[in-house]
């Protein structure tokens, strides 16, 4: 498998004397890999994604993103191999209407007027605006306004494709059209990382999941691996999700469990 | 049998600059000291419902009003927003937002609904000192709450509305932007509130939290309350969540389950707790 | 990471103590004096005067730096124009280079950029030593408006704020190819995607700020009170009256000469 990330001994803090953020980080992540990573705020989760399209660059260590190192390349170079979603869409959204919104990245990029018609057509349909898209984004609430954001960033077609927090303030509907997003650009092989504090999202959609914690990584492993860490789990006060908590007050179903359909066929199978 | 201390009754209220969205309630009482929590899908009028408790609708909000909402027995229509105060307390989503700026730390913050409603000094320093305690605060009290973490802003946003010792609390999502420790907290500090008497509302997509706290639920879509019922009764009724687009708990999910393929014919739950306890004692095999 | 409120450096001192009112009286007295007067060495005592406040309030760090950031290009910029092209500028007192420069230019820049920097130094010395808290409670005492006070208070916390979001604005762009180096022309572009998501989130937070402050009572109509009490004390007469003798003096002498 291609190796897409990779971070080596990787150290960061803000600022000269103060205290570390990142302490020490090394691990690496596969082309087409769909990885959670967890943990209470402050644990470093957003300053480390942040590395991966050069906002940030390491004190000490390195962070090589598709062969290249992120000290010696411009954030402008590496956006247009990880698209980072951030948090809140009212920290990007200026034009004033959801087509222009989306087509913004993809210009930058200088990408050619066709490739970017198809692009921002095809992020549009993907995320369910196509039948508003020559709305006022603020006339659409927030959520959908969250929508906005993960669209003018899948429009630049990135290989890796960073979501950090897409579920926050989402109801279930929104939540799932979330889920489907990840689905198909996984299905197109992105490779997508994602930060969240919603553990039954993570179990829906990632594969491997790493817990930081005070800026160390506590765990690297299977999704079901890192929820069998009890243990490690409680350290961090995350929870897993209902079902895999039912699944491990019995002996006769597998601690890992992360469906309720892998739960009943245990009890029947 | 405990009072009213909310009572809607035929109301209705049109947003003048939505022409399309419409509250409509038309009898509801909540009795002292119940936690009520809230549910619905985005735009269901959750909000809406807590500023009509709160009385930003009518007095902050234009459009209009029609029936009534009381408080404690006051028409909120006849009362002011800073009478209300004092009967209600509202904590919104964005911690951030409802620092008011008005001191340079966490006493002086507290300390600013007291000043507008004019409370002499000594009686400040009291309150303030107090409501510090119970809420764990004394290490930030002389911190800014703009450098404090979400979930710490949060309780300093809860403890200043308290401070003012309303009777009800309205919380409007206040943990959609905090992690789960600090989700942990809030709901924990609640609790904690409502045991000593006060009335809660809360609005949350934290289905697991609401089941295992609130006395009743209250369901809401397209601007009215579609029902109202215990948190079993609600989280377990796979058709009613459908239809109103909201999440099926998995544990419901299980039973469900469970149910179609014939081997399970009794109530369902929502929760981790009973469903090992109804398991075990229905499949013995499982123990 | 700590976040700046305000430029208030917090120390125990008399300086600190003080009741905002009596610094900014001692403010307007000097001011006039300055004007009035309008002479080099009275500007100069002033101006070594608020070095010395300074250092009594324990802020003598900070307000150097402050004053060496903010002044000495302003400072050298008028040395270099009014030297170089002032019309009033006859005497040529020396050259660097071919270009030379004047004695009368020199010394209007003396003059009139040394009370520009004395009456800087003394609004600066104000604000770093000032509890912003107290402003409010101050000026609401002597009757003036409590809205004002607010206002003024929460815009200065709100400052470091506006600065964070537009901190994430930049992130947020850059993620999306915006590229701020660039020409002038294209840095001048890119300032659009940058302001309006600051405006926006801005104006968004402020209108959800109203609600926060309004369900407090802050439109109540009883008389306000205040947590943190400011009064007029013996050494706010002292120090009022010093600086009002001092500027009498002053500015009678500086009319007899």
């Amino acid at each position: 498998m291609d190796e897409i990330i990779k971070v080596k001994n990787l150290e960061f803090s803000y600022s000269l004397e103060g205290t570390k953020v990142l302490k020490g980080i090394s691990f690496s992540i596969n082309k087409g890999e769909i990885v959670g990573i967890i943990g209470q705020n402050g644990s470093g989760k957003t300053t480390l994604v942040k590395h991966f399209n050069g906002l940030l660059k390491p004190i000490k260590g390195d962070v090589i993103i598709n062969g290249k190192n992120t000290k010696e390349e411009e954030i402008s170079e590496l956006s247009k191999t990880t698209g980072y979603i951030f948090q809140n869409p009212d920290d990007q959204i200026f034009n004033n209407s959801i087509l222009k919104e989306v087509s913004f990245g993809p210009k930058n990029l200088k990408f050619t007027k066709k490739r970017i018609k198809e692009l921002v057509e095809k992020a549009l349909k993907l995320t369910g605006l196509s039948a508003v898209k020559n709305k006022q984004p603020y006339d659409l609430p927030y959520n959908k306004r969250k929508l906005i954001a993960i669209a003018s960033i899948i429009s630049m077609d990135g290989e890796i494709i960073i979501f950090d927090e897409p579920t926050t303030g989402q109801d279930y509907l929104n939540r799932e059209i979330v889920i489907n997003i990840i689905k198909e650009l996984k299905k197109k092989g992105k490779t997508i990382i994602v930060i969240s504090h919603d553990m039954e999202f993570i179990a829906k959609i990632c594969e491997r999941a790493i817990v930081l914690k005070e800026g160390r990584i506590l765990l690297d492993d299977s999704v079901q691996k890192v929820f069998m860490n009890k243990k490690v789990l409680e350290s961090t006060k995350l929870k897993p999700p209902q079902i895999t908590r039912l699944a491990q007050k019995f002996k006769r179903i597998y601690d890992g469990t992360l469906t309720v359909e892998e739960f009943f066929n245990q009890m029947y199978k | 049998m405990k009072e009213n201390i909310i009572e809607f009754e035929k109301f209705e209220w049109q947003y003048g600059n939505n022409a399309n969205f419409k509250i409509l309630i038309n009898d509801l009482k909540i009795k002292k000291g119940s936690f009520i929590g809230v549910i619905g899908p985005t735009g269901a009028g959750k909000t809406s419902f807590c500023y009509s408790i709160m009385g930003v609708i009518p007095h902050l909000q234009t459009g209009e009003m029609k029936g009534s909402v009381r408080i404690g027995g006051v028409e909120t229509k006849n009362s002011s927003l800073s009478m209300l105060s004092r009967k209600v307390g509202l904590i919104l989503q964005n911690p951030l937002s409802q620092m008011s700026g008005a001191g340079l730390n966490v006493e002086e913050e507290i300390a600013f609904g007291l000043e507008n409603l004019g409370y002499p000094r000594s009686e400040m320093e009291k309150k303030i000192k107090e409501i510090i305690k119970l809420f764990e605060l004394k290490e930030h009290a002389h911190r800014s709450p703009f450098e404090l973490s979400g979930g710490q802003q949060q309780k300093v946003a809860i403890a200043s509305v308290l401070v003012l010792e309303p009777d009800i609390i309205v919380l409007d999502e206040p943990t959609g932007y905090l992690d789960p420790l600090s989700t942990e907290i809030i709901f924990n500090l609640v609790k904690k509130l409502n045991k000593k008497g006060k009335t809660i509302i809360f609005v949350s997509h934290k289905f697991e939290y609401l089941n295992k706290l609130c006395d009743e639920i209250l369901l809401m879509n397209e601007g009215s309350i579609v029902k109202k019922g215990s948190p079993e009764e609600i989280f377990t009724n796979i058709p009613l969540l459908k239809k109103n687009y909201l999440g099926i708990p998995e544990i419901t999910s299980l039973f469900n389950r469970l149910k179609k393929a014939g081997k399970w014919n009794k109530e369902f739950t929502a929760s981790v707790e009973k469903a090992e306890k109804y398991l075990k004692e229905e499949f013995p095999w499982m123990r | 990471m700590a976040l700046m409120i305000t430029n208030y450096v917090k120390k125990d001192s008399f300086i600190q103590k003080l009741n905002p009112i009596s610094k900014i009286l001692m403010i307007i007295l000097v001011i006039l004096s300055v004007i009035i007067c309008n002479n080099l060495l009275v500007t100069l005592l002033f101006l070594i005067n608020i070095f010395l406040l300074a250092f009594l309030g324990r802020i003598s760090k900070e307000f150097v730096k402050g004053i060496i950031v903010t002044m000495t290009p302003i400072a050298i910029w008028f040395l270099i124009i009014h030297g170089i092209i002032n019309p009033a500028g006859t005497t040529i007192l020396f050259k660097i280079w071919f270009i030379p420069f004047r004695k009368e230019g020199l010394l209007f820049a003396l003059n009139f950029g040394s009370k520009l920097i004395t009456i800087v130094s003394y609004f600066y010395f104000f604000i770093i030593s000032t509890y912003p808290g107290d402003v409010v409670s101050s000026f609401s005492k002597i009757g003036l408006p409590y809205k004002i006070g607010f206002l003024i208070n929460s815009s200065l916390q709100m400052l470091p704020l506006m600065q964070r979001r537009a901190g994430k604005i930049l992130e947020a762009q850059e993620s999306r190819g915006l590229n701020i180096k660039g020409k002038l022309k294209d840095r001048f572009k890119a300032y659009v995607p940058l302001i309006i998501p600051l405006i926006i989130g801005s104006l968004m937070e402020a209108y959800e700020r109203v609600l926060a402050i309004e369900i407090r009572g802050f439109s109540a109509k009883v008389k306000k009170t205040h947590y943190r009490e400011t009064s007029f004390e013996k050494r706010d007469y002292v120090f009022v009256l010093v600086y009002l003798i001092l500027s009498i003096i002053l500015i009678s002498r500086g009319k007899i000469i």
